[in-house]
């Protein structure tokens, strides 16, 4: 049954949290296109539509505007007084991932955070009450040239697989600095130290492992010519995984984020890279970015910084939160990003405050956490705002979302609800009841507990233990 | 058959203990074994050679390949199993045994173990980070800079060569009904090569297959200051060693047809094994309890083309078909997750673990639905009856008794390409057979006796005292015992039958174990438990006398060490 | 490479700037004045919207400054001759902000120990004062009073100079807090009270251990944990008990007992003297703490209350304020809500605990409004947010008759800005401290100022 624009609140749909709760992955086919109308729609790129609407089908972006049609059977949400911005997306994560760093090297390039990728974090879905609807899921900052960076959706219940986004052109993490440089295991008794440890040495590093990259694609450039001249005795080289991602670097088919601070890193990378003759995509913290803005948008790199931390440790001591307006002033393409499960519930807020330090307009701020990164990313085409025909990854704000009262009402990930504040106090209930669902099924319930059972489970949601986990197969199938 | 009087002494020591005469013999042989055989071998042996014939007639037979016999014979020669049905005749040479009551079943099957393995000798530890333990992490260790140090990599070593046929450990085992056993060595990340082995005689006759697989771990070999130091670190690791092992073998094949102008292969002794094992497609163990990292060891398993073979699985009951379509085998792990011994009482646990708790051991049922082909195997589990428990608890979650019967028999031998010889009581098969009082997985059933390779292991009732008991044990009593780190509590729930019989459990904050083997005779006592210390089980053994509500006697930790101790009842008895 | 255009939105930020710069000018030009009138000059800040906290807003108000201290609140003060007056038509006068517990002054980078005075090693020192190491020129100090923070608490911290730092869990007694004015040339001049509280935290029982054999956290037993702390609670009586003898004696005028510095200024907790600041977060820390202190007769302030709303119904009862850790922090349990820290204060306000905000930092006390307004859209009252970060700290810290509002007679700790302070994008454009008009500049404003103005280069580097 379908009758036509139901104006439910789609919270209410009792199979869609008990997907959440089971940690299936929430279906993308064939669901009621959804219609939130008459909300303030702050698009990015096409302006802020009062009384605006859009439409979602197929988890795309149908229509959006101030006269959208709302098709048969669509659910409707009233979004009288409310925000709806696009999908905020870290450009500088640690969320999802059982491991961080390969730090036993100065090269750890054969890592991978798609290897270890881990669906259970709840902050993945605490993240997404904070509007985040895509992760760049880094490698730490523990080698010059680190390992091998993953994107996210955050579509909270889905495996690793299910949240890895395809087709997203490879990244890699570099640093630059004070960590490489302590990460090298000094005055441990009995442990050699790493090399590096200066900022000479961590260009050394890099540099020595770009001639390696380049010895090993000669090789295998010299292969590929010897088997396509028909020589059928070629052997191919030994695979290296340390230096692929080097060479697809050197090919312009990775992207290199590169964590730094001080200019004179900024710079020297730059010129590094230069010498390889390829570019740093993104220069990742870049405290000091604001020093050396115009040589970064001359190189064509670009920019992710933090809204307001400084004085956490030396190569911090010179941050402004104006760094990301002086760089965006000056033509750098800046993401304001997390690095922290916990800053990245409220990029939004770290976003207003380009609009106190540094004068940026609404529109310019709320690039910097959305298309911006998008771009950053490489991924600029499929979201980072609202347009038709990209990703329905939305955010619906109770009030003004730049703002530091500002609240999350319903998050989207490609048309689908991750986070809606209703839903999650219903998933608190069953939570609870589950629990001691479980606690029976063990044998371990409490007294009072097993006093009430009759009465739980009695009570639809409370059903759980082997029935439940049956159940929850034939759901996710 | 003439008695061989050529078998070694040593075959002549393990053989004597089958029949536990006295203890005395097993020493006096023990001592004679370690001279050179070239001496032994020309004396005639002190024991008659054991029976190679046997027939069990009117005996319940399980053969699990096959529907169940109620009233049958089963026929042992040389090793073998001859012959099994109703109405086979008994050839001359048999030691008839009067199965009257009983019930046969194949011998039990641990499908990973390391029972009766010791740790590798240092020198051949492997590359850096290999078995050998450490301090702080890296410290004094060598330091793997790279996958091409070969980080606690040792695919050479076989758990074979590892064997201590000596192990207290076999011998527990076998008791308990385990005929058979995946052997693995530990530590490390590439740790070697499996072995499938019987438990019963020396090396040479211990061993079934080998090499029957391959085994890895995630560990980091410890420290982050050797590579690999991180699951991700580990994981590019092992698919660098098979792109390694594949790229040797083409070059060292290119070269040795044509080595003038190249540049030779270099030694490295890591890389064939691991190309044997993808040639051969030996099964590949790869750890995974939890949903992703089962996902996990079925991608890396794909990625380097091996035949994997997911240890631990507690998590599978959710991905099951998943699972099955993939193709891989799994080993349950039988040690189902438990709530923390030991924790604040006022702390919530969270509901993914209190989910892991309740659905992992739906796995088994779930796999056994899904038609996964699967295995249970110890996971370090103290007993035989642990297990045999822990079994049950996969029952009481829906797995049917013969599927968990054949998770034990046929289906490790399945997974490891041994069930044309092991696993079931079949015409040809290899005579491991265990005969049981009862259901083989009722907790309370005896094993009578146990075949392994056509050997006849019975275990004889320990030694107890006639004189009925003067004293009632039953109830709470708390015991002291003075260790040298510590004075050990531990509390104990007895319950004594009138025939002095006695059963319970001890509590400590070391868990909970349950009591085997006790009696009460007089004034005195003996009664069995388990303990782990130290990552290992001991079995603990207290003995003593009962005076005016007081207990007083020994213990004694797996004979390594003994104390005194003594125990009373909470405020003066029940 | 294009230089991306500014869209024409820039013009309408540009202009926001430029407003501010002029004020930031302005600000200048009063603290010349002020310099001029010296100590206790005489301003009145005329047609703002005035949020006294202490009664109701008054529209088109006056707030009249002189010697230091509020003389006069209201839509009727007359501006006497000779008055600095800044005209505030359209803007909001709100009192100072008070980050009620931070490291303001001990600590200058993080990672550069020689920068850092806030841990000192040993778990008990009650002798010793933040005051003491207060270094007025930090940086961070005009940075937190530029965004209107014109006073805060600092104190000390414990543990220092272990490997880890922190003492394992086993608390102790870092020693005194100070309270003081985010402005003047030396500690004395930013003085408050030079202590205005001895500082306690709380042993907790830890179960979660780094193992360093495998590198990773590990689960240890609870009864062992359990032991520790209980021997860490009874360490904590044991040197209450011995302050209170130590003050028994000496109040005897005992010459048989030797001065003991430790005892001698722990003992300024009894009778009414210096209120407790226990830093605990669980709730048996909590109960613990409270226990403690009505038995030992302490005044008890809880500060982190992590799990506060566990026990709200005592802290009613017994009268005991919160300074609340961080609101802008992760739920401490997987399962908790996700809005677990957000709902905090509200749900303390609601239920009659009186609550302040800190930030228990030093360069991101500028945040302080923010942790207080993450709180509103979960339930805490927007005033009660505000009275959070300016009168309830104050009235905690026993210098509510003197802080914390705009009231006739009050210390003129105040802030003029755009809007309200809460909120990120407000500016704030006058900051008063003692009456006086506060320099907003700081390291980052001029940084700012230097390196937008650094040229353009002309001709972008051609690379192939």
């Amino acid at each position: 049954m379908r009758p036509t624009a139901r104006r439910t609140a789609i919270a209410s749909s009792v199979l869609g949290v008990g997907l959440l709760l089971a940690g299936t992955a929430p279906t993308t086919a064939q669901e009621a296109p959804i219609v939130i109308q008459n909300a303030t729609v702050m698009t990015v790129t096409g302006g802020t539509i009062e009384n605006g609407s859009v439409l979602i089908r197929d988890g795309k972006i149908a229509a959006v505007g101030s006269d959208v049609n709302v098709p048969g059977g669509a659910t409707v949400i009233d979004g009288t007084g409310k925000y709806v911005i696009p999908g905020i997306i870290d450009a500088h994560s640690h969320l999802a991932a059982d491991a961080i760093n390969e730090g036993s090297v100065a090269v750890s390039s054969m890592v991978r955070i798609q290897d270890v990728i881990d669906p259970t974090d709840i902050n993945i879905y605490r993240s997404a009450a904070g509007g985040v609807t895509i992760s760049h899921v880094m490698h730490g900052s523990a080698n010059p040239i680190g390992g091998q960076n993953a994107v996210i959706k955050h579509r909270w219940g889905a495996d690793a697989e299910g949240l890895l986004m395809r087709d997203v052109v490879p990244t890699i993490k570099f640093a630059l600095g004070e960590n490489p440089k302590r990460s090298n295991f000094g005055g441990i008794p009995g442990i050699p130290e790493r090399y590096p440890a200066t900022r000479m040495g961590v260009v050394d590093v890099i540099r020595m492992a770009f001639l390696e990259a380049q010895q090993y694609q000669a090789k295998w450039q010299d292969y590929e010519r010897r088997v396509a001249e028909g020589d059928r005795k070629a052997i191919p080289p030994a695979r290296d995984l340390k230096l692929e991602p080097l060479v697809e670097i050197m090919e312009g088919r990775r992207i290199v984020h590169a964590h730094c601070y001080r200019a004179d890193e900024i710079l020297q990378l730059m010129r590094l890279a230069e010498e390889f003759d390829f570019r740093i995509g993104v220069f990742q913290h870049v405290l000091e970015g604001y020093r050396v803005a115009d040589e970064i948008r001359e190189h064509g790199a670009m920019a992710s910084t933090f809204s307001d931390w400084w004085a956490y440790k030396m190569e911090a001591y010179e941050a402004i939160p104006h760094n990301a307006a002086i760089m965006t002033q000056r033509g750098v393409v800046v993401s304001i990003n997390s690095d922290s499960p916990e800053e990245v519930r409220h990029l939004n807020q770290e976003a207003a405050k380009t609009m106190k330090w540094g004068g940026l307009s609404e529109d310019e701020a709320l690039r910097l956490i959305t298309l911006n990164p998008a771009i950053q990313l490489r991924i600029e085409d499929r979201v980072g705002s609202i347009e038709v025909g990209k990703d329905a990854d939305l955010v619906i704000y109770d009030n003004y979302p730049l703002s530091s009262y500002a609240k999350v009402r319903t998050t989207f990930v490609d048309g689908e609800i991750v986070f809606d504040v209703e839903r999650d106090a219903e998933m608190r209930q069953q939570m609870a009841a589950e629990k001691e669902g479980l606690r029976r099924q063990l044998g371990e319930a409490s007294e009072e507990e097993a006093a009430e059972e009759g009465d739980v489970a009695a009570t639809e949601p409370g059903q759980t233990g082997r029935s439940a986990a049956l159940e929850r197969k034939g759901g996710s199938r | 058959m003439a008695r061989n009087r050529l078998s070694p002494a040593k075959k002549s020591a393990s053989r004597a203990r089958c029949t536990r005469r006295t203890v005395a013999v097993l020493a006096v042989l023990s001592a004679v074994a370690s001279l050179p055989e070239s001496i032994v071998a020309q004396r005639p042996s002190d024991t008659p050679n054991p029976p190679a014939f046997y027939a069990i007639q009117n005996v319940r037979i399980v053969p699990v390949s096959g529907s169940v016999i109620e009233d049958g014979t089963v026929v042992i020669a040389k090793g073998l199993i001859e012959s099994v049905g109703v109405g086979v005749p008994i050839p001359p040479e048999a030691w008839v045994i009067d199965g009257s009551g009983l019930t046969v079943y194949p011998g039990l099957f641990d499908g990973m173990s390391s029972v009766g393995v010791r740790a590798p000798d240092e020198e051949d530890g492997g590359g850096p980070g290999g078995a050998g333990g450490f301090s702080f992490p890296g410290q004094g260790q060598d330091i793997a800079e790279g996958p091409e140090d070969r980080p606690a990599t040792t695919p050479w070593t076989n758990a074979a060569d590892l064997l201590d046929p000596e192990s207290d450990a076999i011998e527990r085992w076998r008791k308990g009904g385990f005929t058979s056993a995946v052997i693995v060595p530990d530590g490390g990340i590439v740790t070697g090569q499996a072995a499938i082995v019987n438990l019963a005689g020396d090396e040479r006759e211990m061993v079934v297959k080998t090499p029957a697989a391959l085994r890895i771990t995630m560990d980091s070999p410890g420290g982050f200051r050797s590579f690999p130091g991180s699951l991700f670190g580990v994981i590019s690791y092992v698919k660098q060693l098979y792109a390694d092992a594949e790229h040797q073998a083409r070059y060292a094949a290119a070269y040795e047809a044509n080595p003038s102008g190249r540049e030779r292969p270099r030694y490295d002794r890591a890389l064939e094994p691991i190309q044997r094992s993808i040639q051969e497609g030996w099964p590949t163990i790869l750890p995974g309890v939890e949903k992703r990292e089962i996902r996990r060891a079925v991608k890396l398993g794909a990625d380097v083309g091996a035949r994997t073979v997911v240890a631990g699985a507690h998590d599978a009951y959710a991905i099951a078909d998943e699972l099955a379509a993939s193709g891989v085998s799994v080993l349950v792990s039988l040690d189902w997750p438990e709530r923390g011994r030991d924790v604040d009482p006022e702390s919530q646990e969270a509901l993914e673990s209190l989910r892991r708790r309740a659905n992992a051991p739906t796995t088994p049922a779930r796999l056994h639905e899904a038609g996964v082909t699967w295995a249970f195997y110890s996971a370090g589990l103290a007993s035989p009856r642990e297990v045999i428990r822990k079994v049950n608890t996969a029952i009481e979650n829906g797995l049917p008794r013969e599927a968990a019967l054949r998770a034990m028999t046929l289906g490790p031998a399945e997974i490891f390409g041994v069930a044309d010889r092991m696993g079931s009581i079949a015409p040809g098969k290899i005579a491991n057979l265990v005969v049981t009082d009862g259901d083989l997985l009722d907790e309370d059933t005896k094993v009578k006796m146990v075949f392994v390779d056509g050997q006849k292991f019975e275990e004889l009732e320990a030694e107890r005292p006639s004189e009925p008991p003067t004293v009632d044990v039953s109830g709470r009593w708390l015991l002291t015992i003075p260790t040298p780190q510590r004075t050990q509590e531990v509390t104990a729930d007895l319950e004594m039958a009138e025939d002095g019989t006695l059963s319970g459990t001890l509590t400590s904050d070391r868990g909970e174990s349950t009591i085997t083997e006790g009696w009460v005779s007089g004034d005195s006592f003996r009664f069995v438990a388990s303990t782990s210390m130290g990552g290992r089980t001991f079995e603990v053994t207290y003995m003593g006398t009962i005076e005016r509500e007081e207990l007083r006697g020994t213990v004694s930790f797996g004979g390594r060490f003994s104390t005194d101790f003594t125990g009373e009842r909470p405020g003066g008895g029940v | 490479m294009k230089r991306i255009r500014r869209s024409c939105a820039r013009t309408a930020s540009l202009s926001r700037v430029t407003s501010r710069l002029i004020a930031a000018t302005s600000t200048l030009l009063l603290i010349a004045a002020g310099q001029l009138a010296a100590q206790g000059g005489e301003y009145a800040i005329t047609g703002a919207t005035i949020h006294t906290v202490a009664g109701d807003v008054v529209e088109q108000g006056t707030v009249l400054i002189r010697g230091g201290r509020i003389v006069g609140v209201g839509s009727d003060v007359s501006v006497p001759t000779g008055v600095e007056v800044i005209d505030a038509a359209g803007k909001h006068v709100y009192p100072g902000m008070v980050d009620a517990f931070s490291r303001l002054g001990l600590t200058e980078v993080g990672s550069v120990p020689a920068t850092n005075d806030q841990n000192e090693l040993g778990q008990f020192n009650p002798h010793l004062n933040a005051h003491t190491a207060i270094h007025p020129a930090s940086e961070h100090v005009p940075v937190a009073r530029a965004n209107g923070i014109t006073h805060a608490l600092t104190a000390p911290g414990s543990g220092g100079g272990g490997f880890f730092g922190g003492g394992g869990g086993s608390g102790g007694i870092p020693g005194q807090a100070t309270l003081l004015h985010l402005d003047g040339w030396t500690v004395e001049e930013m003085e408050i009270e030079k202590s205005v509280a001895m500082v306690l935290t709380w042993p907790t029982i830890q179960t979660r251990s780094f193992d360093f054999a495998t590198f990773s956290m590990k689960e240890s037993s609870f009864t062992e944990a359990k032991e520790k702390y209980d021997e860490a609670v009874a360490n904590l009586n044991e040197w209450i008990e011995a302050a209170k003898h130590y003050k028994q004696a000496m109040d005897a005028g005992s010459d048989r007992v030797e001065r003991d510095l430790q005892l001698e200024q722990l003992a300024r907790v009894f009778d009414g003297g210096l209120p407790v600041i226990v830093v605990a977060n669980d709730k048996r820390s909590i109960e613990g703490a409270i226990e403690f202190s009505e038995r030992h007769g302490l005044r008890m302030i809880l500060a982190g209350g992590r799990d506060a709303r566990e026990v709200k119904e005592t802290l009613v009862a017994k009268e005991i304020p919160v300074i609340l850790g961080a609101v802008q922090r992760l739920p401490s349990e997987r399962d908790d809500p996700y809005d677990e820290p957000n709902t905090l204060p509200g749900e303390l306000h609601a239920a009659g605990v009186k609550i302040a905000f800190a930030t228990f930092g030093s360069s991101n006390s500028r945040t302080l409004p923010y942790e207080a307004a993450n709180a509103v859209p979960f339930g805490l009252p927007q005033e009660a947010a505000l009275e959070a970060i300016t009168l309830n700290p104050a009235q905690i810290l026993g210098v509510g008759d003197r802080l914390g509002s705009i009231e006739p007679g009050k210390v003129a700790n105040l802030i003029v800005t755009d809007g309200d302070p809460l909120e990120i994008q407000t500016g704030i454009e006058h900051v008063f401290i003692k009456g006086m008009p506060a320099d907003l500049d700081n390291k980052h404003e001029r940084l700012w100022e230097k390196y937008q103005n650094r040229p353009e280069k002309e001709e972008p580097v051609t690379v192939s």
